[in-house]
């Protein structure tokens, strides 16, 4: 038997810690729940895999901050691109030629002159301007070159 | 509760300097999103990330 995925409705900032009551109480009413997933940007959402809405209704039951199960069945296809893990900042070093994806700058190649891990940012200088352009931006506007 | 950290490496978390998954040591704070997984073999989940091990991972890790 397949399992399927649902949506709960939980209160903001509670995801985390409702996520880790669900885990506790599945298991000790040893239901069917495979996987319980929490999305930054699905906040006030888990998405809980089971095999069944009612595994997942017992293993919610009397938890606080559930708001409630979300009717319906969600797919794979609907939230896993979003598991897969984006390029973080330790990935990247100095030096590295970089594809900008994202803002004014999108399409261009640009070479890493620093990286500052505190916050998060990378400094770069474009490649295809005419002139030196240096910019500092967050790494989600980064792509790594793809013969890495 | 302190908060917990990631492995760099398999991205699980633990309270612990050691990673209970793959003995990584490289640690970091900075993590978020959560998948915590129950029935490895079951889980759609944990197949498509190749997640052989119950437990609770980060999503994004830095
Ligand atoms: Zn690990």
């Amino acid at each position: 038997m397949d399992s399927q995925f649902f949506a709960i409705r939980v209160t903001g900032g509670q995801e985390e810690n409702v996520a880790n009551f669900i885990y506790k109480n599945a298991i000790l009413n040893e239901n069917e729940v495979y996987s319980l997933t929490y999305l930054t940007s699905q906040k006030g959402y888990l998405i809980v895999e089971a095999k069944s809405g009612q595994d997942i209704r017992e293993a919610i039951a009397g938890i606080r901050h559930v708001k409630e199960l979300v009717p319906g069945l969600l797919k794979i296809e609907d939230f896993d691109k979003l598991l897969i893990k984006k390029p973080t900042i330790t990935e990247y070093s100095v030096g590295e030629v970089v594809d900008i994806v994202m803002g004014p700058f999108k399409g261009m190649k640009a070479k890493i002159t620093k990286i500052d891990l505190s916050k998060m940012e990378v400094t770069v200088m474009l490649l295809d301007a005419p002139y030196p352009l240096s910019l500092t931006v967050d790494s989600s506007y980064l792509k790594p070159p793809k013969n890495r | 509760m302190p908060k917990e950290s990631a492995c760099r490496k398999c991205k699980a978390l633990t309270s612990g300097k050691v990673c209970p998954i793959c003995s990584s040591t490289d640690l970091t704070s900075r993590w978020s999103g959560l998948i915590i997984i129950l029935d490895p073999e079951r889980s759609k989940v944990a197949q498509m990330l190749n997640i052989k091990n119950k437990g609770r991972y980060a999503i994004e890790v830095s």
